[in-house]
């Protein structure tokens, strides 16, 4: 059913923080050395690859010493500034180790609704892919300070794929899926495998009682397919535990939500 | 917040500061850094607005002709600003400093909230006594891309900030410009000593912020 999937080439990926980090927080380095070792060898093999991923205020935090997450504004965006730096490294680190180069893209969601700062984004990521280099974009948390509070990247990945017209985004996660009620409270939920267009039943799940299922937030997640639908752009919400799942997502098996956006792309 | 009585310095270095032939000068990138460090010792605020990611992108791509092609440079910003902090975070590291990166446009004046943002990210950094190093962001916005040097940028820092004076750093050599939140004069210095000497010797000012005059946005470098 998802045959299709096989001839995508142009894949953004975005990754949360709760897939790169312990449950303590810290960073799980084995972790990265794999999604960058699936990323890799996807790019090797033809695909346009862009990365779309959280963790500074993660490495950040960690600079700092602080046992926990930051709370206040101002110290998170601090983390961010600190940290962006350390995962810039140590993204840059592990591709290297497989010849492969990085640009770092930092944007903010105002940077797309202006015309001259959305085009030059555009020639930028246009122009990294071209010249085989992966960008890894993450929101500029210095300068705005909505994504920390809200949307843990999967609106500004959803952008992303937009900008470069993309033909999947991935966004992986600590949830398997969309499930057809909170999993965590009743034991008869399911995943839902494939949706072909966000209905307001669709809606309603992510936002009712299933706003609490894992970290990130299912209802950001539906904002960005909702982005996807809308420049037809297909879309897997899938577990990021392990990011072989991108393979397995890649030679078509059912893993996770699909969200079918593909068949009315022109 | 900003500890009381320390003197903000915001340190503009463009690429022909830090750079010969477009290749990155090392020498010169560790001497900014051992300036800073300094005065960051001698109990001033310092940020530091750094150019010089494209040519750290050139160096790893091994080009040697300045590309013309604006989103080749975007390209080449984008991954050499990696290179550009992991150069500085390692040589001040050796002097015992931490930095943080901060990627902004001019257009930031545009803005309140952006500008509330910054300022509030730049201020906590420095009140833990990390040295932000500013750049502009040429994923977005190519204002700077084609310029010489970042002055225009550095200026518009020091104007939000309400820093007390911005430092040039001029060339390889050891010349740099001062300019003063409450003068305007220039001052020159033809070597790291007498820059040393001024900042050493002078008795922090705890200026009104409003007694401030803002610096200009545009210089006329020679």
């Amino acid at each position: 059913m998802r045959n299709k999937i096989t001839e995508l080439k142009r894949i953004a990926v975005k990754i949360g923080t709760s897939s790169l980090t312990h449950k303590n927080g810290k960073f799980d380095f084995s972790k990265i050395e794999q999604l960058v070792q699936v990323l890799s060898e996807l790019k090797m093999q033809g695909n346009e690859i862009t990365l779309v991923s959280s963790g500074a205020i993660a490495v950040g935090s960690s600079s700092l010493g602080l046992e926990k997450r930051p709370e206040v504004k101002e110290e998170k965006q601090a983390c961010a500034a600190i940290g962006q730096t350390g995962l810039m490294s140590i993204y840059e680190n592990f591709f290297n180790k497989k010849a492969q180069q990085i640009g770092q893209i930092l944007l903010t969601k105002d940077d797309l609704e202006i015309e001259s700062r959305l085009t030059n984004a555009k020639n930028t990521l246009e122009k990294l892919l071209d010249i085989g280099i992966i960008p890894i974009v993450n929101e500029n948390d210095t300068i705005s300070t909505l994504q920390i509070q809200f949307g843990d990247n999967d609106t500004l990945s959803a952008y992303v794929s937009k900008i470069i017209n993309a033909d999947l985004l991935i966004i992986l996660s600590d949830i398997d899926g969309l499930y057809t009620a909170d999993p965590k409270s009743n034991p008869n939920a399911t995943i839902i495998p494939q949706i072909n267009a966000i209905t307001k039943n669709i809606e309603n799940l992510a936002k009712g009682s299933g706003s609490t299922f894992g970290t990130g937030g299912m209802q950001t997640k539906i904002e960005a397919a909702k982005i996807c639908q809308a420049s037809n752009i297909s879309m897997i919400i899938a577990n990021g535990e392990n990011p072989q799942i991108i393979n397995e997502i890649l030679k078509g098996k059912q893993i996770g939500t699909f969200f079918n956006f593909y068949k009315k792309k022109k | 917040m900003i500890k009381q009585n320390k003197e903000l310095i915001v340190f503009s270095v463009g690429d022909n500061a830090i750079s010969k032939n477009y290749t990155p000068n090392y020498e010169s990138i560790e001497r900014v850094c051992i300036l800073i460090s300094n005065l960051v010792n001698k109990d001033y605020n310092v940020i530091l607005v750094s150019a010089g990611a494209i040519l750290m992108g050139m160096k790893k791509f091994h080009l040697e002709k300045y590309p013309e092609d604006v989103s080749l440079k975007q390209a080449l910003a984008s991954s050499g600003q990696i290179e550009l902090i992991k150069t500085y975070q390692k040589i001040f590291h050796r002097y015992s400093q931490d930095v943080a990166q901060i990627l902004l446009t001019r257009e930031i004046i545009k803005s309140h909230t952006r500008i509330k943002n910054a300022k509030d990210t730049l201020n906590k950094l420095l009140s833990i006594n990390y040295i932000p190093i500013i750049n502009e962001n040429d994923t977005v916005s190519v204002e700077d891309i084609e310029s010489k040097n970042n002055y225009p940028l550095a200026s518009v820092v020091a104007n939000f900030l309400n820093a007390n004076s911005i430092v040039i750093k001029k060339g390889l050599n050891e010349k740099y410009d001062i300019i003063q939140a409450y003068s305007d004069k220039i001052i020159k210095f033809s070597s790291e000593n007498e820059l040393y000497k001024y900042f050493y010797q002078k008795k922090q000012i705890s200026v009104n912020n409003d007694k401030l005059k803002a610096f200009p946005l545009t210089l006329e470098l020679k």
